[in-house]
């Protein structure tokens, strides 16, 4: 069947990969194998892709990583494959639903992120009230700072108040 | 829409506008992403006063909010409050004042209506516009559809920039609808792209006497604002931002009247500055520096270089001076909605379309309509099923009902009433006394002299007791007593002294103010909240302790203090913006021992309450959470209160306090209230967003985030993968993928 030869460097957590295409060419895939990791065979002339890290098999419609390449010396090399389901189903993923709990781009400080970093020293400051009645620092022996309570009695009290 | 070609001064807005308001307030936006809400804090342009050669003036008038403190409030963040209360409350009714209700986004509530009292409330244009970093402020309007009318009067030149001005092709622009692709063509084409120079606020009141339907408005008045300090209470900064107009040049040239003959004050690159100074013959323009209208919806932003300065040689040199110039592509119809989306109010282009009244069916009258993400468009002719007013379906809480309102007032301070009647001077007589007072009293009765010891001994017969008994308590306090009565002599049991001292009335005000502080909003974020953020406050003679983040932040914090002068009692109340929020008991009055016996009790009363106080805060130490805070203290438990302490407990250790801990050795800690807080450090890590992202939670589909993302809760509808193919998708998804 007709395989395509890639090189992608993209990070493999990306889901829609970018890609350079290397070389189209027939593989015989090998045994019995899960649809997730094939084992193919190339001819040796076909294979002459020293780069090829990535395959796109159009007939299972999905692309893989080439985990492993085991080459017979001018005969056939084995490419054994990984499923790359990010790719492979990246329409359907970019279409889907779900509830974003970390981004680099739509992060908001409404969010308790217990991820971030954070110093174990912290940063103390301290704030003098501004204006205050206390007036001990400034005081004299003349300030009104005392107040004696004296047991009924009076002093010279004024007239009552009439009604 | 016809332009109004009036262009009407800045000194008298006709009849119905009265005083226009300008509106001087910092722009701290310096994005330039079209449909982000305008930081409302915008420094404002004084206009010149006399009408422009050519000026093409535009006329609008939107209908804006009205709270309880304020008709309009323009708030850069969402704990600050800086105005005042305005003299339009007048014209409100009582039931104007407790029906607010505005839609709008809380960061603590969500979206949906609320009730504006303590819940400050922000309009979105684009709620998918968030910053990764943590420090974005969000501006935001409340908004009241029973409402003050404002009107905005933007008054556009068609050129304002001297002939010798230099376009560089370097434009920091979002989109660019017009560009002027050199010198030549600008010269062609500036005619037709007329420049917004200023956007003046006239405020004038309307009150909604249509009920919810908002269908029907009585114009009222133009409060008597005072634009020399700024409507409102709010404050033109005269030195530093306000324009002015100055017909002469000081550097000895002359003005041309037909030009923006403006310069500001002291500067600075937050202001609109621009115009021309002439020069004998010679023409010197002035740089344009404004980060001010960026945000306003669909208009361009140019950034030009331009000007021109004379050498001493006279030579002409061309320099480049960085300045934006807001202007639109004479799409008029697109500025009332970028005004709407950005503050959020029905905007009127007309005054006649304010005057009448009806929002629902009028075409000069823009109503904000709230799509299902949040953004907000102005359209006209707005049906009430589509009014975000009326519209109670909200994805936040859809079961809110407008119409289920508190019906009880809301508070905005809880003033300390001084009492008319206390328990001074009713059986007893109290006394302000000085130090040199106090000697005498106290020299004349222990004197020796003969004939003061026989009156003393006649008195013992009077009265059957030692007369000093006679004497309750004598009290040293941190404040001089505020006191106006004349002096008076004092009388010990029946024994006149002939010492004289300052009776304390039975209603004097005995409430203290300790000062204020602002406890600062650093983060705008999670991390300004505890266990991130603490805080502490110390009040004299009551000792340091841990004040919650949920009832202060963000707020101006006082300190007020009231004393018993019979007992030495007092209590401080700690107010949140106006609110009391805290009481502490304390001894505030150092007692001084008047007899030998008198003196032996109080002391042993001090001890007792050290020791007791010491178990106490033994125990709590011994039994506190262990924690990573380091440094934070309280005062010790509660059962102390009746005798004043300055314990201090560390949150892990126990505090050996021995000793002495009378009110008087709370003299010498310090008279002055302070705040201690204490704030988390971020590790700044490069790339953090790449490689681990910012928390968020956000629902939608995932091609609609960019970057490096974390997902949960995944509806994966894909056909033709296996399931262990879905599984392993959804793993990689819960782990992180980029987008």
């Amino acid at each position: 069947m007709e395989i395509q030869l890639l090189n992608t460097s993209s990070d493999p957590r990306v889901i829609s990969k970018g890609y350079t295409s290397l070389k189209i060419t027939n593989a015989t895939p090998i045994g019995e194998f899960s649809i997730q990791s094939p084992v193919l065979k190339l001819s040796y002339g076909d294979w002459s892709v020293g780069n090829a890290n990535y395959v796109y098999i159009p007939d299972y419609l999905r692309y893989y990583y080439i985990d492993d390449i085991t080459i017979h010396s001018g005969k056939y090399v084995l490419i054994k494959c990984r499923c790359d389901v990010l790719m492979s189903f990246a329409s359907a993923i970019l279409a889907c639903t779900a509830l974003c709990v970390r981004s680099e781009t739509a992060g908001t400080n409404e969010i308790i992120d217990r991820e971030l970093p954070l110093k174990p020293k912290k940063d103390i400051t301290v704030s003098a009230f501004k204006g205050g009645a206390f007036n001990l620092n400034t005081a004299t022996e003349y300030s009104l700072n005392f107040v004696l309570n004296v047991a009924g009695g009076a002093g010279t009290n004024p007239e009552p108040e009439e009604e | 829409m016809a332009l109004n070609t009036t262009v009407y001064p800045i000194q008298d807005g006709g009849e119905n506008l009265q005083k226009p308001y300008r509106w001087t307030v910092q722009m701290s936006q310096t994005g330039n992403t079209p449909g982000v809400p305008i930081d409302p804090t915008i420094y404002q342009k004084a206009l010149p006063s006399n009408p422009l050669t050519n000026p093409i003036g535009i006329n609008m008038f939107g209908v804006a909010a009205k709270r309880a403190d304020n008709p309009v409030e323009f708030i850069d963040n969402i704990d600050n409050i800086f105005y005042d209360r305005a003299q339009a409350d007048a014209f409100f009714p009582a039931e104007d004042i407790s029906d607010m209700n505005v839609w709008c986004e809380s960061p603590t509530f969500g979206t949906g209506w609320r009730n504006t009292y303590n819940n400050l409330m922000r309009w979105y244009s684009d709620k998918t516009s968030v910053s990764s970093q943590y420090y974005q402020y969000y501006p935001y309007t409340r908004i009241n559809p029973n409402c003050v009318c404002l009107g905005v009067r933007i008054t556009a030149m068609k050129y304002i920039t001297p002939d010798s001005m230099i376009l560089e092709e370097d434009y920091a622009t979002e989109t660019e609808k017009h560009t002027f692709q050199d010198y030549a063509s600008y010269m062609e084409e500036r005619e037709n792209y007329p420049v917004i120079v200023g956007i003046d606020v006239y405020m004038y009141l309307a009150r909604n006497v249509g009920s919810d339907s908002r269908t029907t408005w009585t114009m009222g008045f133009c409060g008597d604002i005072d634009t020399s300090t700024g409507a409102f209470g709010r404050s033109i900064d005269l030195e530093n931002g306000e324009f002015v107009i100055d017909t002469s040049d000081s550097t000895g040239g002359g003005v041309d009247p037909d030009y923006a003959t403006v310069h500001t004050i002291g500067g600075g690159s937050h202001y609109f500055s621009g115009g021309v100074w002439w020069i004998g013959e010679d023409q010197i323009s002035i740089h344009y520096e404004y980060y001010g209208l960026q945000g306003i919806g669909a208009y361009n932003i140019r950034r030009f270089y331009c000007g021109v300065e004379m050498t001493l040689a006279g030579e002409i040199l061309i320099q480049k001076q960085p300045c934006l110039i807001l202007s639109f592509s004479g799409n008029i119809e697109t500025l009332p909605n970028a005004i709407v989306t950005c503050y959020g109010f029905p905007f009127a282009r007309t005054e006649s379309a304010v005057q009448s009244g009806n929002i629902r069916n009028n075409d000069d009258i823009y109503v904000p309509t709230l799509d299902s993400d949040g953004n907000i468009n102005g359209s006209t002719n707005v049906p009430e099923e589509k009014d975000p007013y009326l519209n109670r379906n909200s994805t936040a809480d859809p079961n809110y009902d407008p119409m289920n309102q508190d019906p009880n007032p809301p508070t905005s301070d809880t003033p300390l009433d001084q009492p008319k009647l206390t328990t001074t001077n009713v059986f007893n007589k109290s006394f302000a006394m000085t130090a040199v007072q106090l000697r005498g009293l106290s020299n004349y009765l222990w004197n020796q002299n003969e004939s003061t010891f026989e009156t003393i001994i006649k008195g013992l017969g009077l009265m059957g007791t030692n007369p000093i008994n006679a004497i309750i308590s004598v009290f040293l306090y941190p404040f001089e007593i505020p006191t106006a009565s004349p002096l008076t002599e004092i009388t010990v049991g029946t024994i006149n002294t002939h010492v004289y001292g300052t009776p304390i009335a039975s209603d004097t005000n005995l409430i203290f103010d300790l000062g204020s502080a602002v406890y600062w909003e650093k983060f705008h974020n999670f991390l300004d909240y505890e266990p991130y953020t603490t805080a502490y406050l110390y009040v004299p003679y009551c000792g340091i302790f841990k004040i919650s983040n949920k009832e202060f932040l963000g707020k101006t914090i006082s300190v007020k203090m009231v004393v018993d002068v019979m007992t030495g009692s007092g209590t401080a109340i700690v107010f949140a913006n106006g609110i009391a929020m805290l009481y502490k008991n304390c001894k505030v009055g150092a007692q001084i021992g008047v007899t030998g016996e008198n003196a032996a009790t109080i002391a042993g009363n001090y001890i007792s309450a050290i020791e007791g106080g010491l178990n106490t805060a033994i125990s709590a130490g011994q039994s506190a959470a262990i924690g990573n805070e380091v440094g934070a203290v309280t005062t010790a438990a509660s059962g102390l209160t009746s005798f004043a302490q300055s314990l201090y407990t560390a949150e892990n250790v126990p505090i050996d306090s021995k000793g002495s801990n009378s009110p008087s050795c709370g003299a010498y800690l310090p008279q002055y209230c302070y705040l201690i807080t204490e704030r988390p450090e971020i590790i700044e890590v490069a790339d953090y967003g790449r490689l681990v992202g910012y928390a968020c939670c956000k629902s939608g589909t995932v091609g609609t985030f960019s970057g490096y993302c974390v997902f949960d809760n995944i509806k994966l509808d894909i056909t033709n993968a296996t399931e262990s193919e879905k599984t392993e998708i959804i793993n990689l998804l819960k782990g992180g993928v980029y987008v």
